[in-house]
């Protein structure tokens, strides 16, 4: 059986966080719940994440800033910026760091769940073509 | 030099003008369109490093055109232009794969930083595709190689040749079982025949 893959969702709404679990568990993922930007850190230097959802406003830190920190320790680690409060700035500043997706608050689940599941697959060609596709 | 190559699509001329002018000095070639759609059938044209893409433009706009040039050259590093930045439209051309998506009126030198930068970017990703180009098409000699040993043609030779060894066998079988071959040439015969099997197998 194919390991369950893990996210990592960082809020600090407690709706939300339950929100994006009882989906994801429901999906078949592994989730981890972060509620500040000091315990996400905790929980990225402990184990791998295959995709970082994140807010962008969090009472102890930025989330680009926690985002970069994302990239920094997981670099292969696909990363989907949500928030309530959407800028022009963030939504650029996020393409240009090349995160995979940006969502708005409210937002469909449906579609955040295509996200999570489009970037692990680019994940996954991207390393197989690192390593060359295998052949029959 | 592809890198050195700037496509500029815009349908105000003062922009294509400014832009060609510029980065003409530069030492970059630029190539001017004036919608999406011309701008697409450049691309499927030329190859080049950098699109620099109007985000409003009447016909096919600049997120449509941003997508549709990433299909024909997925290489080619697209920067939106807008005056009109919306959270839309940057979340829209996040999606779509933008390499920057830069706000009018830009300072010619902070618009040259990310074309630079850009131009530095595919020089590398068309270097890695070349490197990847090259291990496929060894890959590709080496499985030709083995294929040649044991291919369609020459599979269809190994079957021609195990028939041939199979009715050879029955022969020597019908001498010994008839009596005109002593069992002695006959183990040697077939043990003759059926080495000559394996190599060709082998």
């Amino acid at each position: 059986m194919e390991k369950k893959k893990h996210l990592l969702v960082v809020d600090d709404e407690l709706l939300i966080r339950d929100l994006l679990y009882d989906h994801f568990s429901g999906c078949d993922y592994e989730i981890t719940l972060a509620d500040d930007g000091k315990s996400a850190m905790a929980r990225l230097a402990e184990q791998h994440f295959d995709t970082v959802i994140l807010d962008l406003k969090m009472p102890d830190m930025d989330g680009l800033e926690l985002a970069a920190v994302v990239r920094e320790q997981q670099p292969e680690a696909p990363i989907i910026i949500i928030t309530g409060y959407p800028s022009v700035d963030s939504a650029v500043e996020s393409l240009r760091r090349r995160y995979f997706d940006y969502f708005v608050k409210p937002f469909n689940m449906k579609k955040l769940e295509m996200a999570v599941r489009a970037a692990i697959t680019e994940v996954g060609l991207a390393r197989r073509g690192q390593e060359g596709v295998p052949r029959a | 030099m592809p890198e050195r190559s700037i496509l500029v699509i815009d349908d105000e001329v003062f922009v294509r003008e400014l832009l060609e002018e510029y980065f003409g000095r530069l030492d970059y070639e630029v190539r001017t369109a004036a919608s999406g759609d011309a701008g697409i059938e450049a691309v499927r044209e030329n190859c080049f490093g950098v699109a620099l893409v109007d985000l409003k433009m009447p016909g096919r706009d600049g997120i449509e055109t941003l997508r549709e040039i990433r299909k024909i050259d997925p290489l080619c590093l697209t920067i939106i232009m807008t005056g009109y930045p919306t959270i839309d439209s940057s979340i829209e051309a996040l999606r779509a794969g933008a390499y920057d998506y830069v706000i009018k009126p830009f300072k010619l030198s902070e618009l040259r930083e990310v074309v630079d930068r850009a131009a530095g970017e595919y020089q590398l990703k068309a270097e890695v595709d070349r490197i990847q180009r090259n291990i496929e098409s060894v890959e590709g000699e080496l499985r030709d190689y083995r294929d040649n040993r044991s291919g369609p043609q020459n599979r269809q030779q190994m079957r021609a040749k195990t028939d041939y060894v199979e009715s050879k066998l029955r022969e020597l079988d019908e001498l010994h079982d008839a009596g005109m071959l002593n069992t002695g040439e006959y183990e040697v015969r077939r043990r003759d025949l059926l080495s000559r099997n394996r190599e060709s197998a082998g």
